[in-house]
């Protein structure tokens, strides 16, 4: 699929993964790039500039084994994102279909 | 391409950044390659799946860099000192640690100071080889097996040392991990 596509849509899937539960880097990561076919790295920048515009808070937590892991946390302002970003997406979606013929 | 290697890379590329930043940054890529680590795979594996390093820095540059810091000041929280953790290393490297490592690198140089020797008695025989008479046969299998018993030695002391220092890098890792973040 076009990368282009993927990057697109990225934000919103982080978004709303995380709108299921907070989750902590690695898992988000693996989890998007094995259904989107992405690399793994793809998710950890834009994670850092959903904290930065303050949709996503984070905290460290210790683990049994290996690294403390970083979890991610949805905002109420992340919400409000997101919901915007589906309505936008369908919208869009409506309308691309229309022109190609879907 | 290694972790090292790959982090290295990712480090220099987002040198233009506080070095905060590419701290933070490089830690998290880190822990990337130890959480997928725990999942079997290779350092080689990882970073292939993680993608072209480069592109990596780039997606990390190109985020709007003046609001970084301080959303994430905010969202940091702090770790506490594990002390706990920090006596037992101490004591466990003193008790423990500290005397078997050494035992096992004394029986390592002894084994291959004894192979030093070995090589010249077995070097040295074969000058004795015209004065043995009606024994020449005896002598050259004594030869042969004494080559053999060499190769025997050879394989030990190999794997002896390389055992060694595979140990010793993970015993290290696991201090560092004990005294930096506790149990």
């Amino acid at each position: 699929m076009n990368i282009q596509f993927k990057k697109g849509v990225l934000d919103m899937c982080v978004l709303a993964m995380l709108r299921n539960g907070d989750s902590y880097g690695y898992d988000i990561a693996e989890t998007l790039s094995s259904k989107i076919l992405l690399a793994d790295g793809t998710v950890y920048p834009i994670l850092r500039k959903l904290a930065a515009d303050g949709l996503v808070t984070t905290y460290l937590q210790e683990s049994q084994n290996g690294p403390p892991r970083k979890y991610y946390h949805l905002t109420d302002k992340g919400l409000e994102v997101l919901n915007e970003y589906i309505e936008d997406w369908n919208n869009f979606n409506e309308v691309v279909k229309g022109i190609i013929g879907g | 391409m290694n972790k090292a290697t790959y982090l290295e890379l990712l480090r220099k590329d987002l040198g233009v950044m506080p070095y905060a930043e590419v701290q933070e940054i490089v830690e998290e890529i880190n822990n990337h390659f130890e959480f997928a680590a725990d999942k079997g795979k290779s350092e080689e594996q990882i970073a292939e799946e993680l993608g072209d390093v480069h592109d990596l820095a780039k997606s990390y540059i190109n985020i709007t860099p003046n609001k970084l810091p301080v959303a994430l000041r905010e969202s940091k929280t702090a770790t506490p000192a594990p002390k706990g953790a920090r006596v037992f290393v101490i004591l466990f490297n003193v008790f423990v640690g500290a005397p078997l490592g050494f035992l096992w690198a004394a029986a390592d140089i002894a084994l291959i100071y004894r192979l030093f020797i070995d090589i010249t008695l077995f070097i040295a025989r074969f000058a004795l080889f015209g004065s043995v008479g009606g024994y020449l046969t005896a002598a050259i299998m004594f030869q042969i097996a004494s080559f053999f018993a060499l190769i025997v030695n050879i394989c030990v002391i190999y794997f002896g040392v390389s055992l060694f220092i595979r140990c010793l890098n993970k015993y290290l890792r696991w201090n560092r991990k004990l005294w930096n973040k506790g149990f």
